[in-house]
């Protein structure tokens, strides 16, 4: 629960304090986030499980968002920037959903 | 998730604090350094979900307007762009000449209408002139023939009609009667009539056509005039006039046997 309105917190924080994404970081930060959503996610999953560990979180929320903003990276040294990113985009986004349809399979066993 | 330090509202350095915790771990983790690996793992998470949020708000805010993500994509998303504006611009353009050949040829189908629609109108007010069924008026001329002795002859008449057609006379009225393209002049006891009524001295042609010419014709050596003044008591006169009405016929007479032969031409 903590996590969740920490979550809100951000947002609000966000909302007041109105950043401005600095310019290296805004190919990454879009493919970022999509990494950290699958990372919660499969957090809510695993707490659902009955399997959630705060270190395995924490592992899968770095490696998540580290991984995908490195092959962007690559992928932008490579010349194929928009491709890799939308690869990771499609990867993450069927993994929310795998994760969200166990999280739904929970909450109403259906 | 009871014991996690208050969050002091800064995710960024949160992660930088808690990192640099779970960085020197004790080896020989006790009890209590168990719980306090622990603790510190949970308030991980929370911060990490608290930077997510905050970087979620972000990012939407920078897409938010077509600029700032226009200033933040990569060069190669700015060239498929550009592309797609440009295969979109170029689609458009194609429209807007499609339509305006179609305003064109609407135009110019109004226009070539207007056209004929004016011809046929020419057209109808000339045969309205002929037919005598409008008043006429222009310059013109008027012959008053005095004739008290009554020497003058139907076919003087129709001889005098005839010059003044021959000389461009458009609109034609005798005694205030309008000559049409049926008018025939006769003799019937001793009486001129034209087309049936009769016709009394001093008759009063009125023509209207070129004045000078009308005139010049009537009175060339041997014309009309000529001939006229030739009969006993005959007194022709000529007057130009600058403005002359005919009058229409008021009782056109109807034709009878005359049918139009229907025209093949494809209507329209």
């Amino acid at each position: 629960m903590i996590p969740l309105i920490a979550l809100v917190i951000g947002a609000v924080l966000g909302l007041v304090l109105q950043p401005s994404v600095p310019a290296f970081l805004a190919p990454y930060l879009p493919v970022a986030v999509v990494a950290a959503l699958d990372a919660i996610f499969g957090g809510v999953r695993a707490r659902l499980d009955g399997t959630f560990s705060d270190r395995v979180f924490l592992i899968s929320f770095l490696t998540n968002v580290v991984l995908a903003t490195f092959l962007v990276f690559l992928g932008d040294q490579l010349g194929v920037g928009s491709e890799l990113s939308t690869a990771v985009v499609v990867v993450l986004g069927v993994r929310i959903f795998q994760n969200l349809a166990a999280v739904r399979r929970h909450l109403f066993q259906a | 998730m009871k014991g996690a330090p208050p969050y002091d509202g800064d995710p960024m350095t949160d992660t930088l604090h808690s990192g640099t915790r779970s960085g020197s771990p004790a080896p020989s983790s006790s009890d209590a350094g168990g719980t306090k690996r622990r603790l510190t793992l949970r308030a991980a998470v929370v911060a990490v979900c608290g930077l997510l949020g905050f970087l979620l708000v972000a990012q939407v805010r920078a897409t938010e307007t077509l600029d700032d993500r226009l200033a933040f994509e990569r060069e190669e998303d700015l060239a498929v762009i550009l592309a797609d504006l440009t295969t979109q611009s170029d689609r458009l353009q194609g429209e807007i000449s499609d339509l305006r050949l179609l305003l064109f040829e609407f135009e110019s189908t109004v226009e070539s209408e207007e056209l004929a629609r004016r011809s046929l109108e020419q057209r109808l007010d000339d045969l309205r002139i002929l037919a005598g069924v409008v008043p006429a008026e222009n310059e013109g001329v008027i012959l008053t023939i005095e004739d008290p002795q009554g020497q003058v002859t139907h076919d003087r008449l129709v001889d005098v009609v005839h010059d003044l057609r021959d000389s461009g006379a458009e609109a034609m009225a005798v005694n205030g009667t309008r000559l049409v393209a049926n008018s025939a002049f006769a003799t019937r006891n001793q009486r001129l009539v034209l087309d049936g009524e009769p016709l009394d001295p001093p008759y009063r042609v009125a023509a209207v056509g070129p004045a000078e010419a009308l005139e010049t014709t009537l009175g060339i050596p041997g014309g009309a005039l000529d001939s006229l003044s030739s009969l006993s008591g005959v007194e022709p006169a000529v007057e130009q006039l600058a403005q002359l009405t005919i009058p229409a016929r008021e009782n056109p007479a109807p034709f009878v046997y005359g049918e139009p032969v229907p025209d093949d031409l494809p209507s329209g």
